[in-house]
């Protein structure tokens, strides 16, 4: 009996020891709404090979990036962790990630095989400082019982902007407190798309804010006229009360525009009622595409075993098995996530990539996070008051203040 | 004996404030690397045109005007729930369950409620034929719907407090003053008042600096949607300018400055009120 006991004993310890000499790594994300798909790859990567183990923790938004802020600097920050648009150039530009760059010179990671939008939004200084994840992009979601209601025709991929409006209108009951699209007053899902569509600019080559120009003016009046037209959408003030997700989710609203990322959430809201397509075009098609990256710190204690991980999570099986919850960067992976939602026209998503309707979102070359909600602030204040001119001078001047600080 | 509790507040309370003092005086592109700018971050926040001014405004405001009500509401309810009614212990529960109901929860409902079409409070004000406003948007409105919310979240505690101080008023002064011919307003102002006064001088100085302090009911009522300085302006209160700075933006240095403002604020206030205690507080 006791032999065995020590049998057992020894057998524990050395599966034990094993186990130990594997080189554990600490991942966090932020996207818990992914973690069934995160935990596939992760889960596949561990199980590859024995001598990397990576544990996966998710740290909700808020915390995420002050643990990311104070982590980094004082080297105490987890080995590998997703990271934004809006992040990557600060922590890039302090020197806190982990140069990569050998991998994508190397070919153990292939870029040619990333969409150029998600590589963009992660270069910095000319350098790639994390492997492109996902990307997503901006689309108009639509109701299809309130267009058949209405006796309209739902709209196709080549719609224009001033045809969109007429169809908002068209759906329009102000009275019964029915909108035809909820639009959100913000850079990403609105205002982004359309300097980008209108042939404008938020930033030029040298990263000085260039937003007060004819063109964005012109495209600003349009957006403006929207708001204040009040039978087209809800108004800056009432979309506060009541956002936009929640209009078109309780079918006060038949369109909305929104991002890829809420594409499953609407599927199970209206499931064979929901359309989506692209978004009405100004001048040319444009569409808003962020993208995050698998990035590390600078200060990890395994650079190498680190970069081992991060080969693999530029890999076609890690996109694959992140298309169940994410458009996953990695070409051809993309589509296998739309194929779960063509019946709803989510391959506009895709298409848009494939096109090259893609924009990166704009993030300043210093304090992005401030100027992306610098900016908006102006637009609640553009698309309620209609005074465009003004209020772009000011934004313009607050953003390039903003960066030289 | 007292080593936990030495240890405790000098971990938790006198080394972070002091820490925050000397980071008022630096600046830093993140929380770990800082230089020492001097007076910098107070002529920044102290100019005339720097945000500071409309978020004191605001949380002045809501400190005081929430406060006074709150004390009213309290003392009302406590001498209410006092008295021999039927199931008093029951509404003294009710009463009591906002307090220890989560901020992020009374922010959710409470922007239901408020809702100008469709939420109760506006429904409610129909009943008499007003027409409420737009409580999470219209400038002139939206602070005093905190400030209800606030009320409504305070006045259980601040009760309980205030129905203890009750107990001990011994019933031998209301039977005397009986005696003398007081009517039960005369009893509330002569006897109540100045024997409550040591404990009512306790919950306004710990609500005036609760009232100083509020970020988590304008964080959960300002919601995703309000965030925006166009709206913001008006629920602004200096902690959570204090939280924009120094969480979302990175800039610790001005973010401590302005916490050190309020500090000196709070401090002064309430050695006005320590000073002003001679007045009216009736120590037995």
């Amino acid at each position: 009996m006791k032999k065995l006991l020590v049998l057992v004993l020894a057998l524990m310890m050395a599966l034990g020891s094993t186990a130990f000499a594997a080189v554990e790594l600490e991942f966090n994300y932020w996207s818990s709404e992914q973690e069934d798909g995160i935990n596939a790859v992760i889960d596949a990567f561990n199980a590859s090979q024995d001598e990397i183990h990576v544990t996966a923790t998710i740290v909700p938004w808020d915390q995420f990036w002050e643990k990311l802020s104070v982590g980094l600097p004082a080297g105490s920050a987890p080995d590998v962790f997703t990271i934004n648009a809006l992040n990557v150039v600060d922590y890039a530009k302090n020197g806190y990630l982990l140069d990569i760059s050998d991998l994508f010179e190397s070919g153990a990671v292939d870029l040619s095989k990333f969409p150029q939008s998600a590589i963009d939004t992660h270069t910095i200084d000319g350098k790639l400082w994390a492997v492109p994840k996902d990307y997503d992009n901006i689309a108009v979601f639509y109701n299809k019982s309130m267009f058949d209601a209405a006796g309209i025709e739902y709209p196709t991929n080549d719609w224009t902007w001033d045809e969109f409006i007429e169809i908002a209108k068209q759906l329009t009951d102000a009275d019964n407190n029915v909108y035809g699209v909820a639009l959100a007053p913000k850079g990403q899902q609105l205002v982004y798309d359309y300097i980008a569509g209108n042939g404008g600019q938020l930033f030029d080559e040298e990263g000085n804010c260039v937003v007060n120009s004819p063109e964005n003016v012109e495209a600003l009046t349009k957006i403006a006229e929207a708001f204040l037209s009040g039978d087209v959408t809800p108004s800056v003030e009432a979309l506060v009360e009541i956002d936009a997700n929640t209009r078109f989710q309780s079918g006060m609203v038949a369109m909305t525009f929104d991002g890829s990322w809420y594409t499953a959430e609407y599927v199970e809201c209206w499931g064979d009622d929901l359309g989506i397509v692209a978004l009405p075009v100004m001048k040319e098609h444009k569409t808003t595409s962020h993208s995050l990256g698998w990035a590390a710190s600078a200060t990890t204690e395994h650079p190498e075993e680190v970069k081992t991980f991060l080969t693999y999570l530029g890999s076609q099986e890690a996109g694959e098995l992140l298309s169940t919850v994410v458009i996953p960067a990695y070409e051809g992976t993309d589509t296998m996530w739309s194929d779960n939602y063509t019946a709803y026209g989510a391959d506009v998503f895709t298409l848009a990539a494939a096109e090259d309707w893609t924009v990166p979102l704009p993030a300043a070359s210093h304090n992005a996070a401030e100027v992306f909600d610098t900016f908006d602030n102006y637009m609640s204040e553009i698309c309620s008051s209609g005074e465009v001119e003004s209020n772009l001078a000011a934004l313009q001047d607050e953003i390039n203040a903003l960066i030289a600080e | 004996m007292i080593a936990p509790v030495v240890i405790g507040v000098l971990i938790f309370f006198m080394i972070p404030t002091f820490w925050s003092i000397y980071l008022s005086f630096t600046d830093g592109p993140d929380y770990v690397t800082y230089e020492l700018v001097g007076l910098q971050n107070y002529i920044d926040m102290l100019s005339p045109d720097s945000e500071v001014w409309r978020e004191l405004l605001n949380t002045c405001y809501y400190a005081f005007v929430q406060v006074a009500l709150s004390l009213v509401v309290s003392v009302l309810l406590a001498n209410a729930l006092n008295a021999n009614i039927r199931c008093r212990g029951l509404f003294r529960v009710i009463y009591f369950l906002p307090s220890v109901t989560m901020a992020a929860a009374v922010g959710m409902v409470w922007r239901q409620l408020l809702n100008s079409q469709y939420g109760i409070v506006n429904q409610f004000l129909g009943l008499f034929g007003i027409k409420g406003p737009v409580w999470l948007t219209d400038p002139n409105f939206m602070m005093l719907g905190v400030i209800i919310v606030g009320v409504w979240s305070s006045a259980g505690y601040n009760m309980i407090i205030l129905l203890a101080g009750l107990k001990n008023i011994s019933k031998s002064y209301y039977e005397a003053a009986e005696i003398d011919g007081a009517g039960s307003f005369q009893k509330f102002k002569s006897v109540t008042v100045p024997l409550l006064s040591p404990v009512l001088f306790f919950v306004t100085i710990t609500s005036v600096m609760n009232g100083f302090k509020m970020f988590d009911l304008i964080y959960t009522l300002a919601g995703s949607g309000a965030t925006v300085d166009k709206f913001m302006q008006y629920y602004r209160t200096m902690v959570y300018g204090i939280y924009e700075k120094g969480f979302l933006y990175h800039r610790l240095g001005a973010a401590s400055a302005e916490s050190v403002f309020l500090l000196v604020i709070i401090l002064i206030l309430t050695l006005i009120q320590f000073k002003l205690q001679d007045k009216w507080v009736h120590y037995e």
